[in-house]
């Protein structure tokens, strides 16, 4: 007892200590992040990772990728995580052309929470009106069709939608309006959406915790927050007609396309026959030109670090958290477009581009 | 309010539709009331259930929460230490939401003070929590451990403790919130039940105000119905109002007024055909009377021509014959009054009568009197026999008289009134028509309307020395020319006799009183006398043979007409009575009248045996003569008529006079 309170007080003065001398610091190189909350444990894994070694503290806030667009266009973040593509729309038009620098490969899943928790297949068309408010039971003679003979209970099925903009949604209703011609015309695709039907939660958290506790609820996160959360997720059918279940390895195929094809870098719907149908690149958002509001060149070099160690080192973390890692190609643009950061005109990232290279 | 100034319908539907009005507004009423009651409490229940979920919720999360971080710092190793990190993120994110829900639900003071020491708790957990990860994260466990165990676990108790705390009180003040609305429930129905009653109130005394409304009237029409069945025309109705049984109640007062005029005409119907009996009866008697009366006249003056010199006789004659002319006007009023007499007729004007007749009356007033005549010069004319009349305005006069015996003022009126049928139906006998009205009103004790109602009965009288002849004569004389009477009078006030003649275009006559003095003899003309009573018969023969006549005698209508034939050429007058057994005096003359035209005559009459018959004297040969006639009368008028005798006389005129005449 004497012992272990003498210890806490020498830790205390210890951190107390190691607070004070990391202040200075820490305020020079601390860099601030928020959006998707879709990739966030990855972040905070590297960002503590990067923070061991490099001494930089990095914070992230999940948010959610509109609300984190907005925040780097207020110049209150140093870059923003988002599920979809910045255009230079969605950040000031005045502060010069904004990178989207991919960081991996994520899954959206359908997770529900049904009594027994069966393994449930779930096909687009399903899918889609479950989410429109067509099927109203678990029992309903659509959702048996697909899947094996057994007791689907008879309990109204509540839907679990985000109500901030968020990639994920944007990612899922991408998906679904790809497959389904009435999601397409009556809902479409976008971070935000009017939903027909269900209950709001904020973040993918909010979603995974909000079907955990409500039995009969299905919703849609994250793949990492299903197996966090230890949820059942369904198998989606995808374009080949097979039952996908969502894998690093289902979503690594998905992703394994021609994306010199794809304009906006979609990966729903997948051609790959083993593709898992709904994933989608994470990105990090930031301004080109990092001399704005008196940042610094050294905060400016911090980023292009931070974030040329998640493209390349920070990778092979990726698949123990269920992301799948960024094919070869994509990082190389990735590691392309930092190069060209510039502070004050100035390339910020010299010394890592000859590394690349 | 009156109701009856409505209709029943209207009455009925009106407190019909209100009545159901209401009921609707009540049932409208107890409806809302029931669903904002039944909604509050399923609001309650529901937020309450939400509220306790919600709580559970975050207990739950908390305690996830303590598990992940255990289980991070049990395992020490990076991977588990990310993973368990997203279930602390889901945990979280499920409390704040949680969190927030309550909030949005939570309405009391203490719950919210209780939910905000929950949120300090959760924020401090949370921070807590996050610093236990970064010491973990940076592989710091033991560090990591000895805070959570220092810190986090007494916080998430102390958040669970909050949560239990708030479900507990959330319970109670459901509870509380249950009995409050389980009061406004019985609150509301007691309101219900007493509104219903109220309701139930207004209507049944609505129903009985109406049914009162309605019946009311029913029943007083009734009574009046009863009333007027039994006779009793006096019956008052009470005909306010403007519905339906106001109507039925006019209608009945209407019938009631109809019934009334109908007794009053009824009555003097009565009254009339009583004096028409009378009438009869004195007709009756009046022709043998006369005969007798005739007899004993004539016999007497027979007397008198033949006994000039007996002083004596000559003085006992002429007391029988002033009694005897006592009797005959006896027997003329009798008559007058049942209207047989004979009438002459002549245009004249109604103030030159009053007038000429003022004197006489003046005459008979006393001092005491004052007598007041207001008569205009310019009235219409009437036909009337003035003597008739002189005795009317006498008979009014005497009455007026005595009913002043201490004096008063005695007023005699004439004027022109228009009689329209309003004034008709009030009095029996009046026609429509100019009128001139005689009044004479007095200022006299008056009479009850009992004593109205009976005064023109013959022998009614309410003096002690009185015929009870006056007014009857009166009301005869005024039947007979057409005319009726009207008779208002008050008990104390005075009365006031008012005489209706019709009025008349012809031209005024002159009036002619010829001094009816001294007997005129005859030169030997030929009369032939018809007369069925033998006394009376041979009494005029004697008569006329005394004057210088030569006599033929017929005892019948027949027997005249065949002696007629026979004598043809030398007879110059049939006197003939004009009421006779088998062939009449007139039916005689008609006969004679194809042997040899025109022939004077001079009928003899008792009474006119036409009702109200009209007799005019004739310029051309005939007249007419009243029974018991004199001698120096019937002298007079044979020669008159033998000396107006024109050789040319027509037919024509002759007739005009039979047909005046007979019936």
């Amino acid at each position: 007892m004497t012992l272990s309170r003498l210890l806490l007080r020498i830790l205390l003065l210890c951190t107390i200590v190691a607070g004070m001398s990391a202040l200075p610091a820490a305020a020079a190189s601390e860099l601030k992040g928020a959006g998707a909350t879709f990739p966030q444990p990855l972040y905070e894994m590297l960002f503590t990772m990067y923070q061991r070694r490099h001494a930089v503290k990095v914070v992230y806030e999940g948010v959610g990728s509109g609300e984190g667009l907005r925040l780097l266009s207020t110049r209150t973040i140093d870059f923003a995580g988002t599920d979809k593509m910045a255009s230079q729309e969605t950040t000031d038009a005045g502060s010069g052309a904004v990178l989207n620098i991919p960081t991996c490969v994520g899954a959206v899943v359908v997770v529900y929470n049904v009594p027994g928790n069966p393994k449930l297949r779930f096909t687009p068309e399903v899918v889609a009106d479950i989410f429109l408010g067509r099927i109203k039971r678990w029992n309903d003679p659509r959702i048996a069709a697909v899947n094996p003979p057994g007791d689907l209970p008879d309990i109204p099925i509540t839907v679990v939608y985000r109500i901030d903009a968020s990639g994920t949604t944007f990612i899922f209703s991408d998906y679904l309006a790809k497959t389904s011609g009435e999601w397409s015309d009556r809902i479409g695709k976008g971070t935000f959406l009017k939903w027909p039907t269900g209950q709001g939660a904020k973040g993918n958290p909010g979603v995974a915790g909000l079907v955990r506790q409500i039995p009969g609820s299905i919703g849609y996160v994250e793949l990492v927050y299903a197996i966090g959360n230890k949820m059942t997720f369904g198998t989606l059918r995808n374009r080949s007609g097979r039952f996908i279940v969502p894998t690093v390895k289902s979503v690594t195929a998905a992703a394994s396309i021609d994306l010199a094809s794809s304009a906006d870098y979609s990966l729903t719907d997948t051609p790959v026959p083993d593709g898992y149908p709904v994933s989608g690149f994470t990105w990090i958002a930031l301004y080109r030109e990092q001399n704005y509001s008196g940042r610094t060149r050294e905060k400016a070099q911090h980023l292009v670090k931070l974030l040329s160690f998640i493209v390349h080192e920070g990778q092979k973390y990726a698949t123990s958290l269920h992301y799948a890692p960024l094919p070869k190609n994509v990082r190389r643009s990735a590691h392309t477009l930092l190069g060209t950061v510039t502070h004050g005109g100035a390339p910020v990232h010299r010394h890592r581009a000859a590394a690349g290279r | 309010m009156n109701l009856r100034r409505f209709r029943i319908a209207a009455r009925l539907s009106i407190g019909l539709g209100l009545i159901v009005a209401f009921m609707i507004g009540l049932i409208v009423l107890g409806i809302i009331s029931m669903n904002r009651i039944n909604e509050r409490l399923e609001d309650l229940a529901s937020k309450t259930t939400v509220k306790i979920w919600y709580a559970t919720m975050i207990q739950d999360s908390v305690h996830v929460i303590d598990n992940a971080i255990l289980n991070a710092l049990v395992a020490r190793d990076e991977l588990t230490t990310t993973m368990e990190y997203v279930r602390i993120m889901t945990a979280r994110k499920t409390c704040e939401s949680a969190m927030e829900e309550i909030a949005k639900l939570e309405d009391t003071s203490y719950g919210k003070e209780v939910l905000g020491r929950m949120q300090q708790g959760f924020e401090q957990a949370s921070r807590e929590n996050s610093r236990i990860i970064e010491l973990a994260r940076a592989g710091r466990y033991r560090q990591a451990a000895g805070l959570f165990l220092e810190t986090s676990r007494t916080t998430g108790s102390f958040v669970r403790q909050v949560c239990s705390e708030l479900v507990g009180y959330e319970k109670e003040e459901a509870n509380a919130s249950y009995l409050a609305a389980t009061r406004t429930y019985r609150f509301t129905s007691l309101m219900f039940i007493i509104m219903g009653l109220a309701v139930l109130g207004t209507a049944c005394a609505a129903a009985v105000l109406l049914a009162r409304s309605i019946t009311g009237p029913l029943n007083e029409a009734v009574h009046v119905a009863n009333r007027l069945g039994s006779g009793d025309l006096s019956v008052e109705v009470d005909t306010s109002g403007r519905d339906e049984t106001a109507r039925l109640l006019t209608a009945m007062q209407e019938m009631a007024q109809r019934l009334r005029k109908l007794s009053e005409v009824e009555h003097q119907l009565v009254q009339s055909q009583k004096l028409e009996t009378v009438g009869r009866l004195a007709g009756g008697i009046a022709h043998d009377f006369n005969n007798m009366l005739g007899v004993i006249l004539g016999n007497t003056q027979l007397m008198k021509m033949q006994n000039p010199g007996a002083q004596k006789v000559v003085e006992r004659c002429t007391t029988i014959e002033s009694a005897v002319m006592r009797a005959s006007d006896f027997i003329k009023q009798l008559l007058a009054f049942s209207r047989r007499q004979i009438l002459e007729f002549r245009p004249v004007r109604m103030d030159e009568i009053v007038r000429e007749f003022e004197k006489m009356m003046r005459r008979m007033l006393q001092e005491n009197i004052d007598m007041r005549i207001v008569a205009h010069s310019d009235l219409a004319l009437v036909k009337v026999d003035t003597a008739q009349i002189n005795q009317v305005i006498l008979n009014l006069v005497v009455n007026a008289r005595e009913a002043m015996p201490d004096g008063g003022i005695l007023t005699i009126e004439t004027d022109v009134v228009v009689v329209d049928g309003d004034f008709c139906s009030f009095h029996a006998g009046a026609t429509t028509g100019t009128y001139v009205v005689l009044s004479v009103s007095d200022t006299g004790i008056g009479m009850n309307p009992e004593v109205v109602q009976s005064i023109f009965e013959p022998f009614f009288t309410t003096k002690e020395t009185g015929t009870g002849l006056g007014l009857s004569v009166v009301h005869g004389i005024i039947h007979q020319h057409g005319g009726f009477i009207d008779v208002a009078s008050e008990p104390g006030r005075g009365t006031r006799f008012s005489v209706y003649l019709p009025s008349t275009t012809d031209e005024a006559a002159e009036a002619i009183s010829p001094a009816e003095t001294g007997s005129v003899k005859g030169r030997g003309e030929t009369v032939l006398v018809v007369e069925d009573d033998k006394d009376l018969r041979e009494t005029v023969s004697d008569l006329l043979r005394l004057l210088g006549y030569r006599i033929l005698t017929a005892c019948d209508g027949e027997e005249g007409v065949s002696v007629f034939k026979e004598h043809c050429g030398e007879i110059d007058l049939v006197l003939l009575d004009a009421v006779m057994p088998g062939k009449s005096g007139f039916e005689a003359y008609k006969e004679m009248d194809t042997i040899r035209p025109a022939v004077p005559s001079l009928f003899v009459t008792g009474y006119n045996t036409v009702h109200g018959g009209r007799c005019e004297e004739d310029a051309n040969g005939t007249g007419v003569i009243r029974k018991p006639y004199s001698v120096e009368v019937l002298s007079r008028r044979i020669r008159e008529i033998l000396d107006r005798k024109q050789p040319g006389m027509t037919n024509e005129t002759n007739r005009t006079v039979l047909e005046a005449i007979q019936p």
